[in-house]
């Protein structure tokens, strides 16, 4: 279970990829996208994209980079959780593409094309 | 190759997995009644390019609806080759504009959005609606290796379609990485800079 204070910290993180992303000419559609198959932080659309974003905070670099952050399995969640929302919604006009955004004491830092799955 | 069947039946197929370079084509063919005269459809890597192309016109202006679905190599690498494959088809079924009372498909998975879809293994070989989307697709991806052949033409992708050929890996070697590579396989991985 999280503390109340890691979930206010959590959506300080979501809220400032949110505005990095619309200032970086994203167009939102959804936030905090929950299907039976897991969550995805922000769907939008960029470029001609469908574009599936996940948000990573890291207060330390200790643990290395916030892009190190979303491994094999966090992928493959992320991955099967945005085939169900494509065929839920039937987007099938636009390209799919996931992207990484990096929170750390430096700032923000937007991945494009940060999913390269095996 | 027998499979006579009642209502809207489609067959889907996918082409392109095994390349290093280019798009996965999905197609998903639809028929009203079987036709009389089946004119030659077989498999489509049973048949020549020429048979396919001639083949192509006949099956389009035939069937009930034809539907093509792409997935980039892009997404290829974003989504896994499954998973790709999988959304092409997707794709396909949702461009052919119609929903079939079967849905017949090549291999052993099936489109779990799609309730009357049934997987046939080496479907192919064995199916008349399954080897007509094989050729569509396989037409189709041709088509595009063969435009970008114009716009990369050092890997002769004309040739080779993007299947790993020893030529091929070679001119990879050479040439280094196009846009168009899969960067997440084997023989394309171990080239990027």
């Amino acid at each position: 279970m999280l503390s109340d204070n890691k979930r206010e910290e959590g959506k300080k993180g979501e809220e400032r990829a949110f505005v990095a992303l619309k200032k970086n000419g994203y167009k939102i559609i959804e936030k905090n996208y929950r299907n039976p198959l897991g969550e995805i932080d922000i769907i939008a659309e960029e470029d001609g994209y469908l574009v599936f974003v996940e948000v990573k905070k890291r207060n330390t670099l200790k643990f290395g980079s916030p892009l190190s952050a979303v491994d094999g399995k966090k992928k493959r969640h992320i991955i099967r959780s945005a085939m169900y929302y494509l065929k839920d919604h039937k987007c099938f006009d636009k390209k799919v593409r996931f992207d990484v955004v990096g929170i750390d004491g430096n700032g923000v830092q937007i991945v494009k094309h940060a999913f390269m799955a095996e | 190759m027998r499979c006579p069947l009642k209502g809207l039946v489609g067959g889907i197929d996918e082409a392109g997995r095994g390349p290093l370079a280019g798009p996965v084509v999905s197609s998903c063919v639809v028929w009203k009644e079987l036709p009389v005269n089946k004119c030659g459809v077989a498999d489509s890597k049973l048949l020549t390019e020429r048979k396919r192309e001639d083949l192509f016109p006949w099956i389009t202006d035939h069937a009930y609806r034809v539907g093509v679905g792409i997935a980039t190599s892009e997404e290829v690498d974003a989504l896994n080759i499954l998973n790709a494959s999988l959304l092409s088809m997707e794709r396909a079924v949702h461009y052919a504009g119609v929903t079939p009372d079967l849905l017949l498909v090549d291999g052993n998975r099936t489109l779990k959005s799609f309730p009357g879809c049934k997987a046939v293994v080496k479907g192919d070989r064995k199916c008349f609606y399954i080897a007509c989307a094989s050729i569509i697709a396989k037409v189709v991806r041709d088509r595009i290796m063969n435009s970008y052949h114009l716009l990369y033409p050092v890997y002769n992708f004309r040739q080779n379609k993007g299947y790993p050929t020893k030529i091929h890996k070679m001119l990879i070697g050479d040439h280094g990485v196009s846009p168009i590579h899969r960067k997440t396989f084997r023989g394309v991985k171990e080239r990027l800079a």
